[in-house]
């Protein structure tokens, strides 16, 4: 496991923001994502994506919405946590690297599309991130921002208005949903509880057109088209 | 003894290192000293519907459902890879009925594997698993036949039961002495904002170190009522206390699941760390 330190903690309602620096340099694909521990105990690992890499320095962004976020949440600046991975692969391995991309995200499974835009800023055309509320100020850049209570709309209505070809979208499932009656070209990047993190439990099922596929293993970025939602 | 020349007394149980294709990326398989394939049934199965997983303080709860290949994709894809460990090569099945497990294991006995682990006791699926143990006499002779069918050794994986003396003896009677105790436990974990269980199927089985008093309970009894048998005690497994434990209440060999699922090189250690501190 690699130990990883908390540099800075924000808290505010329901989200977190934490950079942390790791023991170790290991490199990150934007996409992939690491299995989290917050203590070195008999507890079970969960599975995060990163919205930002400079060396052994990382940065989430994270909704406390369980016992783990929430005692996650509670830790303090200098506190350690756990880390195990990278797993799953990029986004760069599964798209076409000749074309330009939209990165339209829901929330917190937004982070690795900052990512990829910090890493592959030549491969992304535009990128809108919605929140229902402001609470990101500051962390994500206000133009890549669309807070949903405040401007009436979520990020598939805003891409509804430009025309916009290929997609990338990281976000709830009722978001996959919507982009599926629009027809482009599209890739999901997929959210499931997850067990091992490596493929071998079977715990994160996604079905496809080519039957089940797991998230860890197998994603977690599926064309839209082969996801049976 | 289930087995005379093993390596180590360390088990990897069935289920959560699937078919050691991933872990043996991140470890290296030959040092542990058995490893269980997961179970495989007669068809494929699908499994279940996501979520299949949601965790619990020290512990998770599952609903995987036995997602498999069956025995004759098995055969062809997965075990030739499996074949070329130098560790004892346990395979697990499962079936709904004495002709399901004779089928299975007339298939597969050829082959360069050491043991079959038939289990009874999934609590995941509608048929076959846990739902043998209504009707007896069904067990008694899945036990039989699966008995006649192979000269090698088979170990009967049963879950926590009141009636677990009665399970074994029957299974001893049959003339098979070897157990793997236990099984996850049925549980529940719900959404408190929905109202909702968290598992699309509901209801799933508990494991991790959470189960461990429980494992503990069903070793002590049937080892304290039956010293002869051989049993691999599984259930909470993640240090070696826990270990330790497990060899207090009469285990013979120590079974690796849910642990190596929270931390793949797991096994590696442990086994190093009970080598230093308990055997050398």
């Amino acid at each position: 496991m690699i130990k990883a330190k908390i540099l800075e903690k924000q808290v505010k309602n329901d989200y977190m923001y934490l950079k942390v620096k790791m023991n170790e340099n290991i490199h990150i694909e934007p996409g992939q994502f690491l299995m989290i521990k917050n203590d070195e105990d008999k507890n079970m690992a969960k599975p995060f994506s990163i919205m930002s890499q400079k060396g052994n320095i990382i940065e989430f962004i994270i909704k406390i919405i369980g016992d783990f976020t929430k005692k996650l949440s509670q830790k303090n600046e200098n506190d350690h946590i756990f880390l195990r991975g990278p797993y799953g692969h990029g986004f760069i391995e599964k798209i076409d690297k000749n074309k330009k991309y939209v990165l339209l995200g829901g929330g917190c499974g937004a982070a690795p599309l900052l990512h990829f835009e910090e890493k592959y800023p030549n491969l992304v055309e535009n990128i809108k991130i919605g929140f229902k509320e402001n609470f990101i100020n500051k962390i994500i850049a206000d133009e890549k921002v669309l807070i949903e209570n405040i401007e009436n709309k979520n990020p598939v209505d805003w891409l509804k208005e430009n025309n916009f070809e290929n997609i990338i979208s990281c976000g709830p499932k009722g978001m996959f949903k919507a982009l599926k009656t629009l027809n482009k070209n599209t890739f999901v990047s997929l959210e499931e509880n997850m067990g091992c993190g490596i493929g071998m439990c079977k715990g994160c099922p996604v079905e496809t057109t080519e039957g089940i596929k797991m998230v860890c293993k197998d994603g977690p970025l599926f064309e839209l088209n082969e996801v049976i939602l | 003894m289930i087995f005379e020349d093993i390596k180590n007394p360390f088990v990897l149980s069935s289920g959560p290192s699937g078919n050691f294709e991933e872990l043996s990326k991140i470890i290296d398989l030959n040092e542990v000293g058995a490893i269980t394939t997961k179970t495989i049934t007669p068809e494929p199965k699908k499994g279940n519907p996501a979520p299949r997983i949601v965790n619990i303080e020290n512990g998770l709860i599952n609903s995987i459902g036995l997602q498999n290949p069956g025995i004759d994709n098995f055969i062809e894809k997965d075990l030739p890879k499996i074949e070329k460990y130098k560790t004892k090569k346990i395979i697990s099945i499962a079936g709904y009925s004495p002709e399901d497990f004779q089928m299975m294991i007339k298939k597969i006995d050829n082959y360069n594997i050491d043991a079959y682990e038939l289990n009874f006791s999934c609590p995941n699926v509608k048929k076959g698993g846990a739902t043998i143990m209504q009707n007896l006499e069904l067990y008694r002779e899945c036990l039989k036949v699966s008995k006649k069918s192979t000269k090698k050794p088979i170990i009967v994986k049963l879950g926590y039961s009141d009636r677990i003396l009665n399970l074994v003896e029957i299974s001893i009677n049959e003339g098979i002495e070897n157990f793997t105790l236990i099984n996850t436990l049925k549980g529940m974990k719900f959404d408190l904002e929905t109202g909702k269980p968290i598992l699309k199927r509901g209801i799933g089985g508990v494991s991790g170190n959470v189960i461990k008093p429980f494992a503990l309970a069903m070793v002590y009894t049937v080892k304290q009522k039956f010293p002869q048998v051989s049993i691999i005690g599984n259930g909470g497994i993640f240090d070696s206390n826990d270990v330790l434990e497990f060899k207090y209440a009469g285990a013979d060999y120590f079974g690796l699941g849910t642990s190596v699922m929270m931390d793949p090189e797991l096994p590696i250690k442990l086994i190093n760390n009970w080598e230093e501190e308990y055997v050398l």
